[in-house]
């Protein structure tokens, strides 16, 4: 439905917001660009838009190439089908909540009879649950209600691809998880072609089909929400979703059985997932997700992956304690069960549950970031 | 253009015209357009002054080869400099009256316990409506030697031989100019002295020093940047001003540069000398300019001074103690002089056929009758219809122009966006005189194929030209706050560019239009300076009316005249201020 091929944005002064990004979005499928500010994914969404002119590439919604740079074509965003959601929301303020949405009916060139125009109205108010506001102005509306008001308008035309720009960031943490759920089950029951902009790992692994994770103008990596967080392809993947444990690493026994192999670290020698081609001797990096990681006490019964250390720090969070435990010179991140708690300089033991170490190729511009184990 | 326009040909489906009307950007026809009307508007009489003042000639093709003739001409007059000291002075002394008594009322209404801050602040934009021509002639009516109200009464009341004051003298020029332009500054200086981040007086205050030396020492130095700021711009405002001159100084043979322009085109013994006015003009655009410049210069720098809080802060109010009461009366006195005597002798003077001072005989010679009989008055109804339909067109037109332009400085990112800013901003440092000696100089030239010269057409054109530069800034100012995603919204949901912009922009932007707008038409009504340069008797307007009734000694006619124009010139301001307090009520709401 829609296809955006080697997309490049250069601002004025010579920012390069967007260095060649290709993407597709299937009819019907919710796809999200994820990354942190100035990774370029609002630019491609406004590129999509028509908000922004791309210096090259192609876009294409449906059968229309909308945007060209060799064929030389531009359609303007009034003529490309396309919804809109906003991170401001952009309600109009002069208005009252039924003609912000009776809007897009009344100016544009899809013009529907007075009646016909009433129902529309009213069916795309109840389905966001704002029928009962349709006459309130504007400005007397919550956060929450101007997001709504904002999706039904963006989706009473029924557009082609909905484009949605951040949409739950300005709302506060409860009505943003609300917002979620009704979010999703509201494009899943309208089976909506959707591109999706955000900066928040949560939202996008909870409501997207596919997302693709953006650093620095490019796609780092591509794929369903489960791949993305269990089989990050590179560090900044890794860490950008959540939080991680990263140790650097040297293959020490190459592929056993089941794709598994030795890895010689700095807590140790693991047994770890080895990507395929992976040689002895390579050096690698190994991702271990917090929650990959057991924590007990004693001697357990299988030696395998496990190693001893000491608790630095415990931080009860409700629903898990995450610690950091300090083994040799390394601090590793580990998320247990809340139920119970070992105390602070507590001597524990570690188990690296092998098939969620995962082994990737050492790149050269791995950053390291705060939000992850590592050197102490 | 392949798929994707012959996609949009078959959607539509209107045929040939409807597919290349679809093909053409809107935005950037409109763009161009604008550009062009304000590069003729701004460039055109700008040009054409220049190459008069070397190619003098009347029309197209008999200019002379180049000469620095009119330069001679105009430099090597024997009162020249005469000419430059007296503007100087007048400068200088306005400017300091004016921004002087700005700031101490600035001082008073924002960080003092004066009684009746709030009257008093609203009181003092009552000045701005009273036209300057207006004003002047009430000021003649009063401090006059031979007809002066208030020098009569001061001779009665003392037993005077002569008459104690005079308003024909470069003190009396000073004093009425800078009581006119005291409203302004003001609204300056509050603004500065609002600005400022009262904490760091107080940490004056709490080291020990006294108010005296806490202003001395830290108040002044803080806001000289935005002193400076004002004392450049009421000094460029003070010399190219004409209508307070016109009254004063040219009976009076004051030289000063704008009335030396007039001079050279409104001679009785010879053909005006446009090429003269054009030499002289350039040299006054040329220091105007660089003004601006300096103007500009010091506001830039101003905002590293101060520091702009928000409303989380009040300051602190210093106590007068029984000064407070001198304070009052020093505010009744201005008043008297700058709003309540002026009007008075007005009205007074529109009531009896000659002038006297009042008294109880005076007034029974006092009758209304000058106001039913007003149609009499020679081209009253032609004026009024003039000034009507002027005031009009200028304000909706400098609105509509400046609101598109803005558009294009603000959100355009077309290139060219810095050059309009720019053109719409040049008639700022273009004195109005300038302008209209420009306009003349290129009408005249252009009459064969542009015949609006001595059509009210011209009048139209240059209050607009003037006109634009502030009606820009507000527009501009305005849009900056506009957050662009409700325009983008419109777009991206199916609306073209131009009705984006009349159903969302313009419309959100409609208090800033209004402000505008009755800005626009309060100075088209009062502004005197083009209209008589450039009025031919069937062009005639209210301001024009006013200066001919009273060249021609018709007192009463004249007073009756400013009367109703000061009364349609109020009526503007208090529904200026109408549509203010209500969109500062519906931007708390929101």
């Amino acid at each position: 439905m829609l296809r955006v091929s080697s997309l490049v944005k250069t601002y004025d002064g010579g920012v390069q917001a967007v260095r060649g990004i290709d993407f597709e979005v299937a009819e019907g499928e919710f796809y999200t660009l994820l990354g942190p500010s100035g990774c370029g994914k609002t630019t491609t969404l406004r590129c999509v838009a028509g908000l922004e002119k791309p210096d090259q590439g192609e876009i294409s919604i449906g059968n229309d190439k909308v945007f060209s740079s060799e064929g030389n074509t531009s359609m303007p965003s009034h003529k490309r089908d396309i919804g809109m959601v906003f991170q401001s929301y952009a309600i109009w303020p002069h208005m009252t909540v039924f003609n912000n949405v009776a809007f897009p009916l009344r100016h544009s060139k899809r013009k529907v009879s007075k009646s016909n125009l009433r129902d529309r109205v009213m069916k795309a108010l109840s389905l966001v649950q704002l029928d009962a506001l349709a006459d309130r102005p504007a400005p007397f509306l919550s956060g929450g209600q101007q997001q709504r008001v904002a999706l039904a308008r963006a989706l009473i035309y029924e557009p082609r691809v909905l484009l949605l720009d951040e949409p739950l960031s300005n709302l506060d943490a409860k009505l943003r998880d609300e917002m979620r759920v009704e979010l999703k089950q509201l494009v899943n029951r309208l089976h909506i072609t959707s591109l999706y902009v955000t900066h928040d790992q949560a939202e996008a692994l909870a409501l997207s089909d596919r997302v693709a994770v953006m650093n620095q103008g490019t796609i780092i990596q591509e794929g369903r929400p489960r791949e993305i967080y269990l089989q990050p392809r590179d560090t900044f993947t890794a860490n950008f979703i959540g939080k991680t444990n990263l140790f650097e690493g040297k293959v020490v026994d190459g592929a056993q059985a089941e794709g598994m192999g030795l890895v010689e670290t700095p807590v140790g020698r693991l047994i770890c997932r080895l990507p395929n081609g992976a040689q002895k001797g390579d050096n690698v990096q190994i991702v271990i997700r917090p929650e990959g990681v057991d924590i007990f006490q004693g001697n357990p019964d299988n030696k395998i992956n496990v190693v001893e250390g000491n608790v630095i720090f415990a931080t009860f969070q409700g629903d898990s304690v995450e610690y950091q435990v300090r083994v040799g010179d390394y601090l590793c991140l580990v998320k247990s069960d809340s139920l119970h708690e070992f105390a602070k300089e507590r001597k524990v033991s570690l188990h690296f549950t092998p098939e969620r170490c995962l082994v990737i190729p050492k790149t050269k511009n791995s950053v390291i970031e705060s939000n992850q184990g590592g050197l102490l | 253009m392949t798929a994707a326009t012959d996609v949009q040909g078959l959607s539509t489906g209107n045929g040939l015209l409807a597919g290349y009307l679809e093909k053409i950007n809107v935005s950037r026809v409109v763009f161009v357009l604008v550009m062009a009307v304000l590069a003729y508007l701004m460039l055109g009489p700008l040009l054409f002054l220049l190459w008069d003042s070397f190619h003098p000639g009347w029309e197209i093709g008999d200019e002379t080869a180049f000469t620095l003739s009119s330069y001679i001409k105009a430099y090597t007059d024997k009162r020249f400099v005469e000419m430059l000291v007296n503007t100087t002075i007048f400068g200088l002394g306005a400017t300091a009256f004016s921004v002087g008594m700005g700031s101490i009322f600035a001082w008073l209404v924002e960080r003092t316990n004066m009684p009746f801050r709030n009257v008093t602040y609203a009181l003092l934009f009552a000045p701005i409506a009273i036209p300057g021509l207006v004003f002047a002639i009430s000021y003649i009516l009063l401090l006059s030697p031979d007809i002066g109200v208030l020098n009569k009464i001061l001779m009665v009341i003392f037993s005077l031989e002569e008459a104690p004051f005079t308003v024909y003298s470069m003190t009396g020029l000073i004093f009425v100019e800078g009581l006119r332009l005291t409203p302004g500054s003001f609204l300056m200086m509050a603004a500065v002295l609002k600005s400022m981040d009262p904490s760091l007086e107080e940490a004056g205050y709490t080291t020990g020093a006294g108010i005296l030396q806490t202003a001395r020492l830290i108040t002044a130095p803080l806001m000289l940047p935005g002193i400076l700021a004002a004392f450049i711009y009421y000094f460029i405002t003070v010399i190219e001003s004409f209508e307070i001159p016109a009254i004063i100084a040219l009976p009076m043979g004051l030289q000063l540069l704008t009335t030396k322009i007039f001079f050279a085109t409104h001679t009785t013994t010879q053909m005006p000398q446009y090429s003269v006015a054009a030499a002289i003009s350039v040299v006054f655009i040329l220091a105007s300019a660089g003004l601006v410049y300096l103007y500009t210069l010091s506001t830039k720098h101003s905002e590293r001074y101060t520091t702009i809080t928000g409303k989380g802060y009040r300051p602190r109010i210093i106590d007068l103690g029984k000064w407070r009461y001198a304070a009052v009366g020093f505010t009744v006195i201005f008043f008297s002089f700058s709003v309540i005597f002026p009007l008075l002798v007005l009205i007074w003077g529109s009531l009896l056929p000659y002038l006297q001072p009042p008294s109880l005989e005076a007034l029974e010679f006092a009758t209304f009758d000058s106001y039913l009989k007003v149609g009499n008055i020679p081209k009253f109804g032609l004026a009024m219809k003039n000034t009507l339909f002027v005031t009009f067109t200028v304000a909706t037109g400098t609105m509509l122009l400046s609101s598109l332009a803005a558009w294009f400085v603000v959100r355009g990112r077309i290139r060219g966006g810095r050059i309009m800013d720019l053109l719409a901003f040049l008639p700022h440092a273009i004195p109005s005189i300038v302008v209209a000696i420009g306009l003349i100089i290129f009408y005249v030239k252009m009459h064969r194929s542009l015949p609006i010269y001595g059509s009210i057409w011209i009048i139209i054109i240059g209050l607009l030209t003037k006109r634009i530069s502030y009606g820009s800034r507000i527009m501009i100012g305005a849009m900056f706050q506009l957050h662009k995603e409700l325009e983008e919204a419109s777009e991206v949901c199916g609306v073209g560019w131009l009705k984006t912009f009349f159903l969302v922009t313009l419309r959100l932007l409609i208090p800033a239009f209004v402000n505008g707008w009755l800005y626009s038409a309060l100075l088209s009504i009062a502004l005197f300076t083009i209209p008589v340069m450039l009025y031919t008797p069937k062009s005639i307007v209210f301001s024009v009316l006013i200066w001919n009734l009273w060249e021609n000694a018709k007192v009463q006619e004249a007073c009756v005249v400013g009367v109703l124009m000061v009364v349609i010139t109020f009526t503007l301001v208090f529904v200026g201020q109408y549509f203010a307090s209500r969109a500062r009520v519906q931007q708390t709401l929101t």
